[in-house]
């Protein structure tokens, strides 16, 4: 065996280009793999961390709400369980402003804890301190970045507003930016003794909210049901559920597993075409060893075990720049465009994840090797040993009509299917595509020479015919085709999805008729007539808004329903409606009715003039449909009633959005009313910046799918560079008999040029098909995940793409034609 | 038509520096049938490559129609190639993926011609090798015989004077090499070429008008 092991480490080290090849097509792929497994972890750890600033370790989490006698309460009925709890931490806060400069202020959080509270539920890491202990009366903590970005120092006194009046603080600790001093959201937070905020509240011995962590064995459920007993007038939750940490990673990665198997697929193919050379060049030794006696199953052992060899380096290889993919990857989504900071990146990941990783780098080197093997195995001795090996391919003509079947089929298959397998179909349709596309390759090129073969007799002369025709059924050229098809498609496909993300995200503010988005606790039409005296507020207008309103005919829940009042409703918002507006707002007076997007009405098959039955506080309520509107606003995932019964139907009080015109410039009127309201807790912002941000946190995403399909796109110039190489070895003997009867070197030059050109236009030109398929499909896997998206075409795209195949193939070519004008004839014809 | 003066070809075979081929000194004329023989090694085919301007002699002088081939161009070399000799090999060396017809016209297309205006001469070689009913056919649908007088058809397209053949019957039976000697022999009676061939085979040997023969790199006679 250590012969044979030697004698394999010999191969693989001889073909430096080759080995190099196969190696970074599988360890792209096992990196990738290993990134997009990890990355769920990562997201889902950061999403943890994000969390933890609000909450820590806390579980479960009591305050007052609009049923409850007032805004404080005593904690001991929470204590008097404390055997069921690790810790009942009581905490309070309040919003106050800073101003760090003249003309410029900064809202921070107070929050009021006690110290000892805070390091059980959410420990912090003290980096400096002044006479923190005992942590009474006007000390305040904050956290290393928030006090590098306004100035704050040890010891320094500040003086923070709260409802007009001045409070002086001294900053008697500086803390690590982590956790609750994570930096992130519009205020900056700090640490304040709890009784200080308490006695300013006038709320002595009585806190703000609970947090509270159960003790192991404990189930959270059942502490929630016993806690709400005793704050029955207060609402008692979860603070966070793992689900929704699941559904939001989810979120995240699902692109990324989507991309996944493009990549898999091009590094196979890759792996599988560098086979099919490997097993030629090795068919001599392959005879030898056979003709003194090796079985088939020692010679087929042999490469194997080449193949193996190369999942095992490209695995290890693979794990490694995985570490690197998911640390860019990390640091992209760390990258928060709602806080200006940016955040530490951390890795997540399990020795499991890596573990899969590099075993899957061996199960594709091995699987994708398999078929060139076991064709190899069945070509008898005799036939090896003469060299009477037929090289030549049969016609099989069901293959361009499997192709072309596999195609139609995966185009149709997505059309109807639904429910949980469809993601997976959907996934595999693109997959299957892929496939189809590659078995069409040669008679598509064909096809393509049969036009082309005309029209270079004018544009090249003959040098040009003779290009065309030998396109015709040349294997290598047929591989590069592929790679060039599958690479093009796959980035074709991400940067539409991307681009028209971006075009979707600028229509939904398109829609928007307005400058300032606004939520309070508190909306209603008293806030806005305080609104409305702030200086540059032209008009406001507020919408009440119930999250997942469960649709009971279609056991489906959506996500935001907007009681509105059409009349000025549209006014803000100017969606395209399917029936003239004012009929609409007519209609909408005369009970409940309905509108819903079109997307919902595609998801749902929802018909004008059906009933929609809700689930609501007071029962069901049947809401008629009367039109549908036209948005992607929350993934078009919402619907429009009538203000006054969605307000009682759901019992709501307060509005959830508030939308406000300017007549001055958007960024003052929203420092305004921040200052107006630096009491309340509201959340506000300009449309545009809301917009700006949409686009960057999209981008993010889209900066990785196109690191994703950029990678398969170089695995795929690889590939072609190597198969140029290949088909220069191969060719080499034509090229001489082309020059011994007069080719000269310019002449070789032409040919090849304009073959590798040819195959280029080709490969793009089948690409930019190939990536309209796969954004048809993509369609289906969006629908599947619940989103959907208009698919934007560019033009300019597709034909970038077409000239960034010509441009792949013409320069990979470069050097194979220079050498193949430099060959010796002689050489080249007289030896076999 | 072909002349050689002084001509000498080396080769490195590792270190050492091997002479192939020493101070030949040869006059071909117009429409001779001149066989090449020797053992192995003699020298016999680099001295037919050297002819057709495949390769460079170390040292000496060849001369084609007059013209000097050391002092040619690759384009001049290219040309002559195409227009003046015509190439025929021991292995055939057609190009697979082309059929019968294309295969031979190559030297016209290399010329930058049209294949249409061709298409009489074409007719009348394939008649002369016998192949009219094969010319869709691509190499490897034909037999070895067949693939060389493909290969003799690609060498007579261009009307050249001198046609170079490499041990042209080495690869077939010698029922099928007779027949294609006396093709060669043909093309050098009725069409006045002149024929320079590279043989083992003392028996293709007579079908020409003058043998040359080669021992350790000179002409022996």
């Amino acid at each position: 065996m250590g012969i044979l092991l030697k004698f394999t480490l010999k191969n693989i080290r001889e073909k430096k280009f080759r080995t190099f090849l196969i190696l970074f097509s599988i360890a792209l792929s096992s990196a990738l793999f290993f990134a997009s497994l990890a990355i769920s972890s990562t997201v889902e750890k950061m999403q943890i961390e994000r969390l933890k600033k609000y909450f820590g370790t806390a579980e479960i989490m009591i305050y007052a709400n609009h049923r409850s006698p007032s805004d404080f309460f005593y904690a001991y009925q929470a204590e008097q369980l404390k055997d069921k709890f690790e810790y009942v931490v009581g905490t309070m806060d309040m919003s106050s402003s800073y101003n760090y400069s003249k003309h410029q202020k900064v809202n921070i959080d107070l929050q009021g804890y006690e110290l000892d509270d805070l390091q059980k539920m959410n420990p912090i890491i003290i980096e400096e301190k002044a006479e923190l202990e005992p942590f009474v009366g006007n000390k305040l903590i904050v956290g290393r970045a928030d006090a590098n970005k306004y100035g704050l120092a040890l010891g320094d006194k500040i003086d923070l507003e709260v409802n007009n009046e001045k409070y002086r603080f001294i900053v008697s600790a500086i803390a690590v930016s982590q956790g609750l001093f994570r930096p992130g959201g519009q205020n900056i937070r700090a640490v304040v003794p709890r009784k200080k905020l308490a006695k300013l509240y006038d709320a002595r011995g009585r806190v703000s909210q609970i947090y509270l962590k159960t003790k192991e064995g404990i189930g959270v459920d059942e502490a929630i049901k016993s806690l709400s007993e005793k704050y029955h007038r207060y609402t008692v939750r979860k603070t966070v559920t793992r689900a929704q940490i699941k559904e939001y990673s989810k979120s995240t990665t699902a692109p990324f597993m989507m991309m996944l198997p493009l990549v898999i697929f091009i590094s196979i193919f890759i792996i599988y075409t560098s086979f099919k050379v490997i097993t030629m060049e090795r068919l001599p030794m392959i005879g030898t060893f056979r003709s003194i006696g090796a079985t088939k199953k020692m010679t087929n052992l042999l490469l194997l075990l080449e193949s193996f060899m190369y999942g095992i380096i490209g695995g290890i290889l693979g794990c490694g720049i995985g570490f690197i993919i998911l640390y860019g990857m990390t640091n992209v989504l760390a990258k928060n465009p709602w806080s200006s900071t940016k955040l530490n990146a951390e890795m997540a990941f399990t020795s499991t994840q890596l573990l899969s990783s590099f075993l899957m780098a061996v199960i594709i080197s091995v699987i994708s090797s398999l078929i060139p093997i076991i064709k190899v195995s069945k070509i008898p001795v005799k036939d090896i040993v003469l060299n009477n090996i037929d090289n030549k391919s049969k016609k099989r003509s069901w293959k361009p009509i499997l192709g072309v079947g596999l195609i139609i089929i995966s185009l149709i298959i997505p059309r109807f299917v639904a429910g949980k397998q469809a993601m997976l179909i959907d996934v595999s349709c693109m997959l299957l595509v892929g496939v189809g596309i590659i078995i069409s390759i040669p008679r598509i090129t064909n096809l393509f020479v049969m036009v082309f073969e005309r029209i270079y007799t004018y544009i090249f002369g003959n040098e040009g015919i003779l290009a065309a025709k030998n396109l015709r059924d040349n294997k290598n050229i047929m591989n590069n085709i592929s790679l060039l098809t599958i690479g093009i498609a796959s980035l074709l496909m991400i940067n539409t999805l991307s681009q028209s993300v971006a075009i979707e995200i600028s229509s939904v503010y398109g829609d928007a008729q307005f400058d300032i988005f606004m939520w309070h606790p508190r909306g209603d039409r008293q806030l806005e007539q305080r609104l409305r005296v702030v200086d540059g507020v032209e008009e406001t207008y507020g919408s009440y808004k119930k999250w997942n309103v469960q649709l009971l005919e279609r056991d489906y829940k959506i996500k935001t329903i907007y009681g509105v009042d059409f009349k000025e409703y549209f006014d803000y918002w100017n969606f395209d409606v399917s029936s003239d507006k004012e009929e609409i707002i007519k209609a909408m007076e005369e009970g409940r009715k309905i509108l819903v997007t079109n997307i919902l009405k595609e998801k749902l098959g929802i018909k004008v003039g059906e009933f929609l039955t809700l689930k609501t506080k007071r029962g069901r309520k049947r809401y008629q449909v009367i039109g549908f509107i036209d948005t992607v606003m929350r993934d078009g995932d919402i619907a429009l009633v009538p203000q006054n019964y969605l307000k009682v139907d759901m019992g709501l009080q307060y509005y959830g959005d508030i939308y406000l015109k300017t007549s001055k410039d958007p960024e003052k009127v929203k420092q305004a009313i921040k200052d107006k309201f630096a009491r309340d807790y509201i959340w506000i912002d300009t449309v545009k910046s809301i917009k700006t941000r949409n686009m960057e946190s999209n981008n993010q995403l889209f900066i990785i799918l196109k690191g994703f399909s950029l990678i398969a796109m170089i695995i795929g110039v690889f590939g072609v560079f190597n198969n140029f190489i290949v088909s220069f070895i191969s060719r080499k003997r034509s090229l001489a008999v082309l020059r011994s009867i007069g080719m000269s070197k310019g002449q070789v030059i032409k040919m090849i040029l304009i073959e590798t050109m040819t195959s280029g236009l080709i490969g793009g030109l089948v690409g930019i098909f190939g990536g309209w398929m796969f954004i048809e499909i993509v369609k289906f896997v969006l629908k599947a995940n619940n989103t959907s998206l208009k698919m934007h075409y560019s033009p300019t795209m597709f034909i970038t793409a077409v000239m960034l195949g010509v441009v792949i193939s013409v320069v990979a070519s470069i050097s194979p034609a220079l050498r193949s004008s430099k060959l010796n004839i002689i050489e080249a014809i007289k030896y076999e | 038509m072909i002349e050689t003066t002084n001509l000498y070809k080396n080769f490195k075979l590792g270190e050492l520096e091997v002479e192939v081929l020493k101070d030949i000194n040869l006059i071909i004329e117009e429409g001779e049938f001149v066989s090449i023989m020797g053992p192995s090694g003699s020298g016999k085919s680099t001295l037919l490559y050297l002819l057709g301007g495949l390769d460079k002699p170390s040292s000496g002088s060849i001369k084609v129609n007059g013209k000097e081939l050391a002092v040619m161009k690759d384009k001049e070399e290219s040309i002559m190639r195409r227009r003046e000799l015509g190439f025929v090999f021991q292995f055939y060396n057609l190009i697979p993926n082309l059929n019968v017809e294309e295969n031979v016209l190559l030297p016209i297309l290399l010329d930058g011609k049209a294949m249409k205006e061709h298409q009489g001469d074409l007719d009348e070689i394939l008649e002369i090798v016998g192949l009219s009913d094969r010319r869709k056919h691509t190499p490897r649908e034909l037999s070895g015989g067949q693939q060389q007088r493909v290969a003799i058809a690609r060498a007579l397209i261009n009307k050249p004077e001198v046609i170079l053949a490499d041990e042209p019957i080495g690869n077939l039976d010698s029922k099928t090499g007779m027949e294609i000697m006396e093709l060669f022999k043909r093309i050098n009676q009725e069409q006045n070429k002149t024929v320079v061939q590279v043989t083992h085979s003392e028996r293709s040997a007579e079908y020409g008008t003058r043998i040359i023969r080669l021992k350790d790199g000179k002409v022996c006679e």
